[in-house]
């Protein structure tokens, strides 16, 4: 029984992500997510009508008959959604918090998917595994993914991605495309990351959120870490602990933005309370100029 | 002497050691407000300001305010001691005979041959304020009244014993133009009226009388009263007065100065009689005493009786004036304290600044 509330919720997602889906992102999508590319099934005779660009002299040279190279797009994709539900996702402080971000951006590559005939599982995790929805096709489908993002309530704090790599690398055996969303507050996902690209298409979407790098000016602040319940308190009017706050996060995200940059891995950062559109559009149309090299 | 309010709330200061505990507790517990953060990483590198470094002092002050307000209420006392006398006065008015036959001389004063009246004021001057095995009196009103064939008022009633020393040494024997005679019956009258008619004193209300005692003296037998002694005896009796009468002289003959029709004076030894008949009736009537003193030593005694027996009444109350440190400034080794409350309201005062100043925080 899903509660009149999420349902509206999930309703509300639907449309907007949907509409997104189909109209700002719709061929954007398909290009950058072309699986593999084109796979030979056969060579058949020449017949009226076909190419003759698709001619292949070889085999017509052997058999003396014009023959034709018939391809197969190989076009169905599994796209795979792991989502770190670990408590400091739960923040935000532009309109929506990391969590409602992830969600909207989740919702919306699902839809991609499914406009594109892909199947969409998800895997959410924390500091073990929240939820695993195998792959599957149909906007059904999407409504429950939609539904687990929205509605789950983690058992788990903390974040463990190389737990959650790990798991998934044996539950899904044939090649995909992974988004990997997670805010990374965690160490020693490196390894896993590199072990799961030698398969999947891997994607790291980085939710973030202003405040996490900016403190605002509120004079003392206490804080409490999500995820370890640690508690501190800053002066935050302070203009030097400010700037260091500023300098020590920008360095976290630095580090992971290079060690990513030099790994060549798909790295897509999003902030709360900013529209993700255009991040994704560009991020597609950069995706899409790779594989067409 | 410091000390606090008696049966006050001091158990209460068993709960001033609790006080930072639960101050502490409260600050160390995991799950106060605070503002959830995704991350607090980053302040491990980060240093946190000295305001977050200070913030203790909220609290810190907080509890000194509590603890301070806990002491205000359990109520330290500072006692000064005083003491307040009560005082009881008796009104007693001193009725010296000045006839003739005081001129008597067969007392002594301090070894010397001295006429009756002389040992008469010397002892009476002692008794008034004090000498030897006399103490003197205090708070008590004493007048004088002398009287010879008419009674006077020499003195009112007067705590002003030295005015009343003074008038007293000024009294003389009677001569005969001024009327040589004893009036006792008169002099009583007098006196009784005189105490009867005490007005509230400056310093003394009639309400703090306790009773009024006439010290009847002379030396001889009622010659010249228009009042019957014994009357004016029904009288002090009707309106409370002592009286107590002495007879002073030796008994049978004493030497007397005659001045002649030359104005040389003589010895001329005398018969005295004393009336005790009717001295004593007086004193039985009033419920007061009658003495014989047949010298001067005899004269003190009676007088040391009559003091012991008039004992002004003096309650001494002794008690501590106690000064509420909480509410009033005073003086404590040499410094000016306001009152104690002052300092946890200002301390109170002084977080609530902070805390919406500076060290305001978030949550």
């Amino acid at each position: 029984m899903i509660p009149t509330e999420l349902l509206r919720k999930i309703r509300r997602i639907e449309i907007a992500t949907s509409r997104l889906a189909s109209e700002l992102l719709a061929g954007q999508y398909h290009s950058a997510f072309k699986g593999r590319g084109i796979e030979f099934e056969e060579v058949r005779l020449y017949q009226p009508g076909d190419d003759v660009r698709s001619i292949d002299w070889n085999v017509t040279a052997r058999a003396g008959d014009a023959h034709v190279k018939v391809f197969r797009e190989e076009r169905e994709l599994t796209v795979m959604l792991i989502v770190d539900m670990s408590a400091s996702q739960g923040f935000g402080t532009n309109e929506q918090t990391k969590r409602e971000l992830l969600t909207e951006l989740c919702a919306t590559l699902a839809f991609s998917a499914i406009r594109n005939n892909d199947k969409v599982g998800l895997l959410a995790f924390t500091d073990r595994i929240e939820k695993f929805v195998p792959p599957r096709k149909g906007s059904r489908h999407v409504l429950r993914v939609i539904r687990e993002l929205l509605a789950h309530k983690p058992q788990g704090q903390g974040t463990d991605i190389a737990m959650a790599l790990e798991y998934f690398r044996h539950v899904q055996r044939r090649r995909c495309t992974a988004f990997l969303v997670s805010d990374f507050q965690d160490d020693g996902w490196e390894q896993a990351i590199r072990v799961v690209r030698r398969k999947h298409d891997l994607v790291a979407i980085d939710v973030g959120d202003r405040r996490e790098s900016e403190l605002p000016n509120v004079g003392l602040l206490e804080i409490r870490d999500a995820e370890s319940g640690e508690l501190t308190l800053l002066d935050t009017s302070s203009r030097g602990v400010r700037a260091a706050w500023a300098t020590q996060a920008t360095k976290d995200e630095a580090r992971r933005t290079g060690w990513m940059r030099r790994h060549r891995i798909d790295r897509l950062p999003l902030l709360t309370g900013e529209s993700f559109v255009e991040t994704l559009s560009s991020f597609f149309r950069r995706r899409e100029a790779r594989m067409e090299h | 002497m410091l000390t606090f309010t008696p049966d006050s709330l001091w158990w209460l200061l068993l709960l001033v050691p609790l006080v930072p505990v639960a101050w502490w507790r409260f600050v160390r517990r995991a799950n106060r407000p605070a503002v959830p953060w995704s991350t607090t990483a980053p302040a491990r590198s980060v240093p946190h300001g000295w305001a977050a470094r200070t913030r203790w002092i909220l609290p810190a002050m907080r509890t000194l305010a509590i603890v301070m307000l806990v002491i205000a209420m359990v109520g330290p006392i500072k006692g000064d001691e005083q003491t307040n006398k009560t005082v009881e006065g008796i009104a007693i008015e001193l009725v010296i005979d000045r006839s003739g036959s005081m001129r008597a001389l067969d007392l002594q004063v301090a070894g010397r041959q001295s006429d009756r009246l002389d040992a008469v004021k010397s002892v009476a001057a002692d008794f008034i304020l004090g000498e030897e095995e006399l103490p003197g009196r205090e708070h008590d009103l004493i007048g004088l009244i002398t009287f010879g064939t008419w009674a006077d008022s020499i003195c009112p009633m007067t705590l002003d014993y030295e005015t009343l020393a003074n008038a007293l040494s000024q009294v003389r024997p009677a001569t005969e133009a001024e009327g040589a005679n004893t009036a006792i019956g008169d002099a009583l009258a007098l006196a009784v009226s005189r105490l009867t008619d005490l007005k509230d004193h400056a310093d003394l209300s009639t309400d703090d009388i306790r009773s009024r005692v006439v010290i009847l003296l002379t030396d001889g037998e009622d010659t010249a009263s228009e009042i019957d002694p014994i009357a004016a005896a029904d009288m002090a009796q009707a309106l409370g007065i002592k009286v107590y009468t002495i007879g002073v002289g030796t008994e049978g003959v004493a030497p007397i100065p005659v001045q002649d029709a030359r104005g040389r004076t003589q010895i001329v030894q005398q018969r005295v009689t004393i009336d005790e008949q009717t001295l004593q009736e007086i004193a039985a009537i009033t419920g007061g005493r009658f003495y014989r003193a047949r010298n001067t030593q005899a004269l003190s005694d009676i007088y040391a009786e009559i003091d012991s027996l008039e004992m002004t009444e003096v309650a001494e109350e002794h008690y501590y004036h106690y000064t509420d440190l909480a509410v009033t400034p005073t003086v404590l080794g040499g410094i000016e304290l306001p009152p104690l409350l002052i300092f946890p309201l200002l301390i109170l005062l002084g977080e609530i600044l902070l805390a919406a100043t500076r060290y305001r925080s978030l949550p």
